[in-house]
């Protein structure tokens, strides 16, 4: 037996409920593709699931006013089709498309990504050069903060035993903005990156306004390459500039070897995929 | 030792109404395989990797060695022996004989469920499309070459009938 | 019966009456393997059916001190626990040389090399009875590389040594051969490892009949042989074992040898109950066999004109800690090493060495993968050397009829590699395509 009990939650308040009054024993399940890989190698690790992702109001992707807002039950098929997205944050689709394969993005979810809080997440490096905000809800009501200090280390988030990461927001990117996420895996499907690099990018009167840097699996957890970024402000872009932006964010990242790459190898990746998101970024505006 | 729950699992497994009496906490591949006895249901690697045990969950394909078997209760399961029979194959079905995309056959029922998802969201799917959506699934034997060509050429099948 | 079985029926009998050569062929199985309804070894359940699980070593060398199998005993819903002591034969097989024993016996050789077995009322309970079987090893020092192992005093897999064997081919004198090379290559390889992954894992069931006749049905490439191991060790004679092939979700030479047939049925005879035994895909990558890991060294010479003269190689395989098709697979590569092509002096010597890696074996290729990996880089370097387009320079050297192979043998039918590379001119030319090394290979000479 994986488990002992399984609760479908009809809504939120539900889910903090059972969440409140079962202590440490329950954890939260959505799409369940990292949850049950962790329960098939410990069955009874855990002995009641709560199983979200039923819950409507965990699922939508809208905008209101300036902000985009997503549930953190959306599952990367939701995010991979969503026209919204497409227009408005197209990095996130991208990375969607990446996720897996198509039954991973069928079950996998955005919250879940979030709060597995692996370094080699694919959402996490585009929430971070998206600025984008948790949102919490539990027992003592909502809060909301920033994802970089959500994300607190290696597979450590900021949530108490009963809150639930309720959505994701973040300011549309509008025109004169383009995003691109790039992942280099050992291969294109079912991979998990090696590195991957997000990046968010405001062009004015032809130079850099804004641009968001992050990378993935080069530290324990996502680094926002501040120094490529300072790099880039009030820049003209061009390929050169993004090149120089590849090695400053060389300079940013602590990776490290493990069975997948060495840390030179990242190292050396990091710079490469950071002037390719930077170029596709400039295409998209 | 003996710590087990049980549970009824309620749920529309290809088409039927099904009511049963189980042990609980399993993987869905685990209830459609030892409880429904719906073998075309593999196992080739239980960790998500492989695609083998793939089947629709209310219209979707998903990895029943991922999925806790509570989560569809209340939901419609397809297998590969909802898809069709020896009597009755699904344009996919033919068309992945007559291309030879089948070897062994192990990769084969979960193939045949992700083109068929494919094809209900997309019916006339490109080769990039097609290769994107079967990509979950990993085939030992035929180089997938002749799976791609048997899902454009169900794609075709479907469209002229 | 539908139109399209009309069709695919017809096709069949087609097939079936005239021969498949030269026509588009139907499988047989297809329509049962298209629906879901093709039974593999996992598919099949029998009542009151046992289900077993195997104890893998936690070490990749070390002695056995102990087993204790007596709390796993005593859970609820398990009918056997089972070590080496246990077994009522020999407890040795190998499809070549029976050098590897069933259960772990005084000492592993490798990391997943099974302890014990475990045969219970679900697979849950027998997963639980593994974790109460308790182990005590005593390492000993490993030995991870065949050269290392062949090594004096290396640690020893298997007490007669570590070589399984050393196979010499000589022709001609590579000394003669290499002072008429204007152009020399040398280098030195190293091919992995690789899993078959074959998608159905291993997979059996077995049960003894009234009359005391076994039935084994396996996922298997070799009933036949299987037949004759399992009998072995349960000492019972073949006449009296029924093995059944089920549809076997490839194999790829990794279910040549036995894989789960004396385990499934060793807990068939302990609990006289049906069992059957599935692995998960990490016993399967732990428990069975590999292609071999190669280390080549390798020097080839030819004239200014481009005419191969000799080749020296040694070929260390690392067939693991035991022989399965390893002898075989290595032996063959000291052969082919020098590819397709007529080598007047040639020298070869392959090493077939024990280690505490996992065990290598069949796999399709069968040592000729490496040994191409090999000698097409060889090919190049040399076509390079001399400024030769590659195809030209491995024509003038393919074997034809009348010339000698390396162990001697004349060839005088069946050589299709001048057609071939001259199909493979044509082809390049029609579609307008030119070889090129990697540009930041280009330059680099040894």
């Amino acid at each position: 037996m994986l488990y002992k009990k399984y609760y479908v939650a009809q809504n939120i308040e539900d889910a903090v409920q059972i969440l409140a009054g079962s202590k440490d024993s329950a954890r939260l399940i959505a799409g369940g593709t990292d949850l049950l890989l962790q329960l098939n190698a410990q069955p009874g690790l855990v002995s009641t699931l709560v199983d979200i992702s039923s819950v409507g109001a965990l699922r939508e992707i809208s905008q209101q006013d300036g902000k985009i807002h997503i549930g953190a039950a959306a599952t990367y098929a939701q995010i991979r089709q969503s026209e919204l997205l497409a227009r408005k944050a197209f990095l996130l689709v991208e990375a969607s498309r990446q996720i897996g394969a198509n039954q991973i993005q069928n079950m996998g979810t955005i919250g879940g990504n979030v709060a597995n809080a692996s370094p080699a997440g694919d959402m996490l490096p585009c929430l971070y050069a998206l600025d984008a905000w948790v949102n919490l809800h539990g027992a003592e009501g909502s809060r909301s903060l920033p994802i970089s200090d959500f994300i607190k280390g290696y597979r450590q988030i900021d949530r108490k035993p009963d809150e639930i990461i309720v959505s994701f927001s973040f300011n549309a990117l509008e025109s004169e903005s383009g995003s691109a996420f790039v992942k280099f895996g050992a291969r294109k499907a079912q991979a998990i990156s090696i590195v991957n690099a997000a990046a968010v990018l405001t062009v004015q009167q032809g130079k850099v306004k804004v641009a968001r840097l992050a990378l993935g699996s080069v530290a324990p957890t996502v680094v926002r390459s501040r120094s490529a970024e300072a790099l880039l402000q009030n820049q003209q872009p061009s390929a050169e500039l993004f090149q120089q932006a590849g090695e400053r964010a060389r300079g940013d990242i602590q990776p490290i070897d493990d069975i997948r790459a060495s840390a030179a190898f990242r190292r050396h990746i990091a710079g490469v995929i950071t002037s390719r998101a930077l170029s596709k970024a400039l295409e998209r505006i | 030792m003996d710590d087990t729950n049980y549970i009824t699992m309620e749920l529309t497994v290809n088409g039927r109404r099904v009511s049963k009496h189980c042990r609980s906490g399993r993987r869905l591949i685990d209830f459609l395989r030892d409880d429904l006895n719906l073998m075309g249901v593999k196992e080739g690697c239980g960790e998500g990797e492989c695609g083998s045990c793939t089947v629709l969950l209310d219209g979707k394909a998903v990895l029943s060695c991922l999925t806790p078997m509570e989560k569809a209760i209340g939901h419609e399961v397809i297998t590969i022996e909802g898809i069709g029979s020896a009597n009755r194959l699904h344009p996919l079905q033919e068309a992945i004989i007559e291309e030879g995309g089948i070897q062994c056959g192990f990769c084969t029922p979960g193939m045949i469920m992700s083109g068929v998802e494919l094809l209900a969201r997309n019916p006339h799917p490109d080769r990039a499309e097609i290769i994107a959506a079967i990509s979950g699934n990993l085939c030992r034997c035929t180089g997938y070459q002749k799976i791609v060509r048997s899902i454009e050429q169900a794609a075709q099948k479907m469209s002229s009938s | 019966m539908s139109e399209f079985q009309k069709t695919i029926s017809q096709a069949v009998r087609i097939s079936q009456s005239t021969g498949p050569v030269g026509q588009s062929v139907v499988r047989e199985d297809a329509v049962v393997k298209a629906t879901g309804r093709a039974v593999y070894a996992a598919d099949i359940t029998r009542p009151d059916m046992l289900y077993g699980k195997v104890l893998l070593s936690t070490e990749a060398h070390a002695l056995i001190k102990n087993i204790d199998t007596s709390a796993a005993k005593n859970i609820p819903g398990v009918h056997a626990v089972l070590t080496a002591r246990d077994i009522p034969g020999e407890n040795v097989y190998g499809i070549a040389v029976a050098d590897q024993q069933v259960l772990a016996e005084k000492k592993v050789r490798f990391f997943g090399e099974p302890v014990a077995l475990v045969a219970a009322e679900t697979p849950e309970i027998a997963e639980a009875a593994l974790k109460e079987i308790k182990v005590a090893y005593e390492p000993l020092e490993g030995v991870f590389n065949p050269i290392d192992a062949l090594k004096e005093g290396a640690p020893k897999v298997h007490e007669a040594g570590n070589l399984l064997l050393h196979t010499r081919v000589r022709k001609g004198d590579y000394r003669i051969g290499f002072e008429q090379a204007d152009v020399i290559v040398e280098n030195l390889f190293r091919t992995h490892g690789q899993d078959h992954s074959p998608l159905e894992p291993e997979s059996g069931v077995a049960w003894f009949d009234g009359d005391g006749i076994l039935n084994i049905y396996s996922s298997s490439q070799y009933i036949f042989r299987d037949r004759k191991q399992v009998g072995r060790v349960l000492n019972i004679p073949i006449n009296r074992i029924h093995s059944v092939n089920t549809t076997v979700g490839g194999g790829f030479g990794r279910k040549d040898d036995v894989t789960v047939e004396i385990l499934v049925s060793l807990l068939a005879w302990a609990t006289q109950k049906p069992v059957k035994l599935v692995y998960t895909r990490h016993e399967s990558m732990l428990t069975q066999t590999h292609r071999h890991p190669t280390i080549v060294r390798i020097r080839s010479g030819a004239t200014a004109s481009g005419k191969l003269t000799a080749l020296e190689a040694v070929v260390y395989g690392d067939t693991g800690a035991y022989a399965s098709l390893g002898i075989y697979v290595i032996k063959k590569m000291a052969l082919h090493i020098g590819g397709p092509y007529y080598y007047p002096h040639y020298k070869a010597d392959s090493f077939s060495v024990y280690t505490n890696n996992p065990i290598a074996g069949a796999f399709r290729g069968f040592g000729i993968l490496q040994a191409a990996t090999v000698h097409e880089v060889q090919m190049d370097e040399l076509a390079r050397r001399l400024g030769m387009d590659p195809i030209e320079f491995r024509l003038q050297n393919c074997l034809r009829e009348g010339l000698t192979f390396s162990t001697g043998q004349v060839m005088d039918q069946a050589c299709g590699i001048a057609a071939t590379l001259e199909e493979l001119r044509e082809y390049v030319k029609r579609h307008g395509l030119q070889f090129k090394k990697h540009p930041e290979h280009q330059e680099v000479e040894r």
